[in-house]
């Protein structure tokens, strides 16, 4: 039995990590712009068949597939930022919504048609290959899974921190007047945010891809849940999302491993009431504090 | 009578019979409410693929009483509301002689009252539910016509196969949360039992899930001989993959799909003992199945999953009641479909019983060297 708790908490910090890979693109592009980016989901559905496609037909390995998932959901973000989002005022708030909803649903029912609802799945040079310490085993792929989400969100820190562009994006989020009152430039501002969100969505995507199936409507499974993770960390705080993520990550696996499964997939939602009924703004409130 | 008048009269008569002319070169239309998104909708395009090959070769032999045939082909996203709106706007069309869907066992459980209210034939697609049976026919809802199997009939037939030819003591179970994974696992559980099999854990999972780790280290936990599986499409695949990923090998049954999906694992060993009972498979060796398959290759590269046989044949009978009663009237064709004795590919007869539930042959797959075989078709 403490085997078993052990293996669910393991299965805990995978789901975590990968459900704070998700979150923590959502959640900076909010965060900057104001953006509710419902097709995130589709982004990552994306980089995953942008993976599935290296790996598969050009023969490519694990890792050069997933830098190139990242990069070409970095570049179709650049292009959509500037044919369709740059339109979008500060206060166009429900105007993001259905523009990234029309954009979500163009992105999966095209895909659909262009790739059917086939799942596909990817076999890369780590296969099914799984490390094991006593009773308690996690495979590779999940691990570097977790390493990715840390790398990640490291790497983010570090550009938002201490870069210049990185504290620009901070300076807009926390106070937009006066960013623009010293000479940044919103535009160029948002671009690069919305690029490193799409980015890490396409990242996400060619992470999980061979971890789980690759198909069309993949998106939507993750995307709702990462809006209620972000609800519970604080909508556009980044450590308030990655420790919503851990928190939800665990609880699903120690209340389905414990208790039972059916629940699982609510949990994150039940989270997200009690959330918004004791604290609704959020683990760490609203506004982006790094 | 006065010449214009006269004249009116003969205009009149030809409008009319050339109204009828068009009319009768109306095309009658077939609903084929499925899956078409979510996780099931790779199964759902199988479904849409078998009707669509079906009027395809009934149209070329010059159509049903002289009059083409037509789909209207709904989502239903697996979903009964959804399914109950993919129904609404195809009863509004005049030209409409029956449904066939849902796919989704629980769709078809919320569109047989709809029908029924409608008095539109409902022809049961793949949907394996019991409860659909036990709601059709004499004293229930006279309307709905399965001839697939049902999964209490198709537990028993896997049931009395392991009973015979495993070693298996004891069983868990996987079932997707919904009529079709919660039917099968009552089905199974009920048809082991009498044959001394246990069955020591029950879990079921939200369709769609792409997680399964939970539930793996569940099952590990429980330990038991074999794993039987109800889920379909998309779910399975991930669910294999992190079976596999765990490094498990307790043998899998129940109605694991066997298909190219998860060909991968077929090969490598992964799922290798593994029995399924199914209602088709594209192998068993009739000359209606050969055909059908070559045709069904031909259009669509692939091998046609049950889905595509099962509506495939939903349509040809339906086709075959309609030009033994020579009316799409609703009630003629709901009585002529009573009738039906249809030579089925899978090498039984499709005669409808007071339930309005056929009783087709179903095989038995294994999983043998990397290659699925027909181990056995038994009745149902």
């Amino acid at each position: 039995v403490a085997a078993f708790i052990l293996q669910l908490i393991a299965n805990g910090i995978s789901m975590g990590a990968i459900y704070a890979l998700v979150a923590v693109g959502l959640s900076l592009i909010y965060g900057v712009l104001e953006i509710v980016n419902f097709a995130h989901g589709e982004f990552l559905m994306l980089g995953g068949f942008v993976a599935f496609f290296a790996v598969g037909t050009l023969g490519l390995g694990y890792w050069p597939a997933v830098l190139i998932a990242a990069g070409a959901i970095a570049i179709l973000g650049l292009l959509l930022f500037d044919t369709l989002l740059h339109t979008l005022k500060p206060d166009d708030f429900q105007k993001g919504i259905l523009l990234t909803m029309g954009i979500s649903m163009i992105l999966q029912n095209g895909t659909l048609y262009l790739l059917k609802a086939t799942p596909r799945s990817i076999t890369t040079q780590y296969g099914y290959d799984a490390v094991e310490a006593g009773d308690v085993s996690l495979s590779v792929l999940r691990v570097i899974a977790i390493l990715v989400a840390l790398a990640a969100i490291a790497g983010l820190h570090a550009f938002l921190q201490y870069t210049r562009s990185g504290k620009s994006m901070r300076a807009l989020a926390q106070n937009r007047f006066a960013a623009i009152m010293v000479g940044m430039r919103p535009r160029v501002v948002a671009r690069t945010v919305f690029v490193i969100g799409c980015g890490l969505s396409g990242l996400a995507g060619g992470v999980l891809a061979p971890i789980y199936t690759v198909d069309p409507l993949m998106g939507t499974s993750y995307v709702f849940k990462a809006f209620a993770i972000i609800i519970i960390g604080g909508m556009g705080n980044i450590w308030g999302a990655i420790s919503a993520a851990m928190i939800v990550g665990m609880t699903e696996s120690l209340a389905g491993g414990l208790g039972s499964v059916v629940l699982q997939d609510a949990l994150a939602f039940v989270i997200m009431i009690a959330m918004l009924l004791v604290r609704p703004m959020g683990l760490f409130g609203r506004g982006m504090r790094v | 009578m006065s010449a214009a008048k006269g004249l009116k009269i003969v205009l009149a008569v030809v409008a009319a019979a050339l109204a009828h002319v068009t009319w009768a070169a109306d095309p009658i239309v077939i609903g084929i409410s499925t899956t078409l998104s979510g996780s099931a909708a790779f199964q759902g395009q199988h479904d849409r693929w078998g009707a669509e090959l079906a009027i395809e070769q009934i149209n070329a032999t010059g159509g049903v009483l002289g009059r083409p045939l037509k789909l209207d082909i709904q989502d239903n996203a697996c979903n009964p509301a959804e399914g109950v709106n993919s129904v609404g706007k195809m009863l509004e069309n005049k030209d409409l002689v029956a449904v066939s869907g849902a796919m989704c066992s629980s769709v078809t459980l919320a569109l047989m009252p709809v029908m029924q209210r409608a008095n539109v034939p409902f022809l049961v697609s793949s949907s394996s539910s019991p409860n659909i049976t036990e709601g059709a026919g004499v004293g229930g809802n006279t309307w709905t016509f399965r001839a697939g199997p049902s999964d209490a009939t198709m537990g028993v037939a896997l049931a009395r196969y392991l009973k015979s030819n495993s070693p298996f003591k004891k069983i868990a179970i996987l079932g997707e949360n919904n009529d079709y994974g919660r039917g099968g696992a009552a089905a199974l559980t009920g048809a082991l039992k009498p044959l001394g099999i246990s069955v020591n854990s029950v879990e079921y999972y939200d369709k769609g899930a792409q997680d399964y780790t939970t539930v793996l280290t569940r099952l590990k936990l429980a330990k038991p001989d074999a794993i039987a599986l109800y889920m379909v499409g998309a779910d399975q695949v991930n669910f294999l993959r992190q079976y596999r990923g765990l490094g498990m090998h307790t043998p899998i049954t129940g109605r694991p799909e066997l298909d190219s999906l998860v060909e991968d694992h077929i090969k490598s060993g992964t799922l290798s003992g593994a029995t399924s009972v199914f209602q088709y498979s594209s192998q068993v060796d009739t000359p209606a199945n050969r055909a059908f398959v070559k045709a069904f290759k031909a259009k669509y590269k692939e091998d046609p999953l049950l889905q595509a046989a099962i509506t495939y044949e939903n349509v040809q009978i339906l086709v075959a009641a309609i030009k033994r009663t020579g009316t799409v009237d609703h009630r003629a064709v709901r009585e002529a479909l009573v009738n039906t004795d249809y030579a089925s590919m899978m090498g039984a007869r499709i005669k409808f019983d007071q339930n309005n539930q056929a009783h087709n042959n179903v095989v038995i797959l294994k999983v043998v060297d990397g290659a699925v075989k027909v181990v056995a078709t038994p009745g149902s």
